[in-house]
């Protein structure tokens, strides 16, 4: 024990040696953490992108015998790798509520089930632009044209909206009608309930999306209709979903986004999965209308 | 001198614990962490009060005066007019070769490309692309006589068609998604974009695919010499510019710059020089409804 102090100066060297050299030849303002691997790097340098998703009709189905996908954004996202090409792995199944959290770990590098962006989700992941739009409309009895270009007369308690707890319903809902009689029926309720609800008079008004009505329209026609407004009370995007701080990443997919547009193949896509014409929007073409002469 | 190996001990401690904290804190991608930081183009442009442009002859965007050495045409304009509002001198530094531009911008070989930019997805791996200031429609263009086309672009994906594309370049590119069952005509890369529509007109080729610009030049030189054979442009091309991945600072602020240009009506008039009638570049929409 007699060389202790030597050792304990040796190792207090041996610390301010490392110290120093980090400090010294480390660039200004530079961390360990800010030279991990970009998930674009990792896209490029494996030459895959890694799909997480979610299954909803038409964005993203799933066979369940065959385990086969299809849909608007399966679709999408395959020609996306094809015009990048980059493989696309379909690695997770991940729930609504856990993708922001899986892409922020980076269990998936992008979530391709065709997300509608949300200012509460923003705080922690991006978005890519629009593939397509969805309109969310309201829904009234076939005989009720109390609110016909005149929605905000909806917005009084001799009046009864129907949603399902938590979902994009009930959010218009609270936001836009906070003075209605609500009718919450609990989140695992087949939405054609609520449907059901306007026409038997336990609500007189249901707001949802296009390809939903028309759904129920089909095994119930004459029994609803579409209350005329100047504009959708909603239109969401559909896009994919990346992490935060991937600016690389992002402008990789919009680029290619851009091109699906302009090339025709989105709309190629849309008009397959589009069984209702005119239930989900197009985006607008980003130029004038003009004639060209031959 | 009785402590020496001691003394020996700790010194190659020292210098162990030297290397073992530079080897975990060196990046994962094999660069080491103590690399010095390479200047952005943000950086570079700003300092020195320069934007260096390369680009392409491609008429009406950038024409040279052979005589004179002078350039113009609507990105030359548009370049010129961003320097402006930037208070920066825009130095039209390099002739670029088509094969190996996008690696020499990543390379920091020139600033940004002043060509147009005419982005894909492909390029987009590489390179990041500015707001475009317009649109290039791209039609399928065949002899006077030939009316199988018409309305009937699907007729084109088939093998009796010759599909006369240059090599490597966006007809090339379209043929491959849209019409990969058309027998392929191809030019070399350093082939004058005319020759597509010359190959069309002289029988050795049925369609192209080529945008406006080029056309209506084509027909104002050979009137009644070919015809569009569809309405609806095949693709349109965003008219932007290219600058190297990864230099976001550099991007924000010429986006800024050209929104700028766009909202003050700069480029409407540019567009305007160039293109009086509106039917070459398409112009942009308004971002905003007046109620």
């Amino acid at each position: 024990m007699k060389h202790l102090p030597v050792y304990i100066t040796a190792i207090i060297l041996a610390v301010a040696a490392s110290y120093i050299s980090v400090q010294v030849f480390m660039p200004e303002g530079e961390t360990v953490r800010e030279q991990e691997e970009s998930v674009y790097d990792r896209v490029m340098r494996t030459g895959t992108i890694r799909c997480g998703y979610a299954t909803w009709n038409p964005s993203l189905m799933k066979d369940p015998n065959t385990g086969e996908f299809s849909g608007i954004i399966y679709e999408y996202s395959e020609a996306l790798g094809k015009t990048l090409n980059l493989d696309i792995e379909w690695v997770e199944e991940i729930p609504w509520s856990e993708f922001p959290a899986a892409l922020e770990a980076k269990r998936v590098d992008v979530m391709c089930a065709g997300v509608w962006p949300s200012a509460n989700r923003s705080r922690i992941i991006d978005y890519s632009n629009p593939v397509y739009y969805v309109p969310f409309l309201p829904y009234g009895r076939i005989d009720d044209f109390r609110f016909d270009q005149n929605l905000k007369k909806l917005n009084n308690p001799d009046y009864t909206l129907t949603m399902t707890d938590g979902e994009t319903s009930s959010i218009i809902a609270h936001q836009d009608f906070p003075n209605t009689k609500k009718v919450e029926l609990p989140q695992l309720t087949n939405i054609s309930q609520n449907f059901l609800n306007v026409v038997n008079k336990r609500a007189d008004v249901y707001l949802n999306d296009l390809t939903s009505f028309y759904d129920f329209n089909e095994n119930n026609p004459d029994l609803l209709r579409i209350i005329p407004t100047d504009r959708p009370i909603r239109l969401f995007g559909v896009v994919v979903a990346i992490p935060r701080e991937e600016e690389g990443l992002r402008r990789m997919i919009n680029n290619a986004t851009a091109e699906l547009h302009q090339s025709g193949v989105v709309e190629k896509i849309l008009r397959k999965y589009e069984k209702y014409p005119g239930s989900l929007y197009r985006t607008a073409k980003p130029y004038q209308p003009y004639e060209v002469p031959n | 001198m009785k402590n020496i190996g001691v003394y020996i001990v700790a010194i190659i401690l020292a210098i162990g614990a030297t290397l073992a904290t530079q080897h975990f804190t060196a990046a994962p991608n094999g660069q080491s962490a103590m690399a010095e930081k390479k200047e952005s183009v943000y950086d570079r442009v700003t300092a020195s009060g320069t934007l260096r442009c390369g680009y392409f002859i491609w008429p009406p965007a950038v024409m040279k005066d052979e005589a004179t050495g002078e350039l113009t045409g609507f990105i030359v304009d548009y370049f010129e007019a961003l320097g402006q509002a930037l208070d920066l001198e825009v130095e039209w530094s390099q002739e670029l070769n088509f094969s190996t531009y996008l690696q020499d911008l990543n390379a920091g070989r020139y600033d940004i490309e002043c060509s147009g930019g005419w982005p894909n997805a492909s390029r987009g791996k590489l390179v990041d692309y500015t707001t475009p200031i317009g649109y290039l429609p791209m039609y399928g263009y065949t002899r006077a006589d030939d009316t199988r086309f018409d309305n009937n672009l699907d007729a084109i994906n088939n093998p009796d068609v010759r599909y006369v594309a240059i090599d490597g370049e966006t007809s090339a590119h379209i043929r491959k998604r849209r019409f990969p069952n058309s027998t392929l005509v191809s030019l070399p890369q350093i082939t004058p974009f005319t020759d597509l529509l010359l190959n069309v007109e002289t029988g050795k080729a049925d369609v192209a695919v080529i945008d406006a610009s080029q056309a209506y030049g084509y027909l104002s030189a050979n009137p009644g010499s070919i015809r569009r054979v569809a309405s609806d442009p095949i693709r349109v091309l965003q008219m932007n510019a290219g600058v190297a991945q990864n230099n976001f600072e550099f991007l924000e602020m010429i986006d800024t710059a050209t929104k700028e240009l766009i909202y003050d009506g700069v480029i409407d008039q540019i567009l305007n020089k160039y293109d009086p009638t509106q039917t070459q570049i398409l112009r942009l929409t308004d971002p905003y409804e007046v109620n």
